[in-house]
């Protein structure tokens, strides 16, 4: 395997992990608790910190098989699209065109931005 | 079901994802100071206080917003870093950047015309009733 192809590879599952924390940080967000500390130090999370933090150590791993620095940076977006995906099936966000749209934009704007 | 974000809506995510690119900011010249030394530890202290303060406001923030919507908001981090890399590191704007930039903000404000949660802990009420139930019972936050 090359080293660009072990950096896709890492930058996959650090953005996997990194959007199912988003969900779990939303899923705590849904619920009521009864005191504002509550809302923070529930399972949910520090779950999805604790996630975060893997996906950052992942991340900077990734830095180290990266042909050049902006190879990461534009991997990362994938995360705008898992997390576009995991908020459908979980809480039933719909993929509306203007959220298509939206992302298109996003995206181009990005590898214009590094490429 | 489903309404368009509101202007307040708006003005507090990006005042979150621009507390959240400062992050970077603190990198750079936590990244310029030799290991355990005073500047060291401020400029790491610095990133995880505001890391910290990110934290507890996208918590709130998520509470009636998609995540979906909220999390694409944070593509602005590029708008922001640019403006931080020009007028802090005095970093030169390419019209590359300039492009990019804009079409992450065209994006961003086409993608906000959809998206505020229904669901969420204070789904009734008006807009103003729950930021201001939010503010009762978040505290401080």
């Amino acid at each position: 395997m090359s080293n660009l192809q072990i950096c896709i590879l890492i930058m996959i599952c650090s953005e996997l992990i990194a959007s199912s924390s988003q969900i779990l940080l939303k899923k705590s967000a849904g619920i009521r608790y009864d005191s504002w500390l509550r809302e923070y130090l529930n399972k949910w999370v520090i779950a999805g910190y604790l996630m975060l933090f893997v996906s950052m150590l992942l991340t900077i791993r990734a830095y180290a098989y990266a042909d050049s620095y902006m190879n990461v940076p534009v991997l990362e977006t994938m995360g705008y699209i898992f997390v576009m995906l995991l908020g459908r099936i979980f809480f039933g966000e719909k993929i509306t065109r203007n959220k298509i749209a939206g992302m298109i934009l996003i995206l181009t704007g990005i590898l214009i931005f590094y490429l | 079901m489903k309404k368009k974000l509101t202007w307040k809506d708006i003005c507090i995510l990006q005042g979150i994802v621009m507390i959240f690119s400062l992050t970077s900011v603190t990198a750079k010249f936590a990244s310029g100071q030799a290991a355990f030394t005073r500047g060291f530890f401020l400029f790491y202290g610095l990133e995880v206080v505001i890391l910290g303060v990110y934290a507890l406001l996208w918590q709130q923030a998520i509470k009636r917003i998609d995540i979906s919507i909220a999390y694409a908001n944070k593509a602005m981090v590029l708008l922001w870093g640019l403006l931080w890399s020009v007028m802090i590191f005095h970093d030169s704007v390419t019209p590359k950047k300039i492009a990019g930039v804009l079409f992450v903000i065209a994006g961003v404000c086409v993608l906000n015309r959809d998206g505020r949660s229904g669901e969420g802990p204070q789904a009734s009420g008006t807009d103003a009733d729950q930021w201001k139930t939010e503010r009762k019972e978040g505290g401080k936050s």
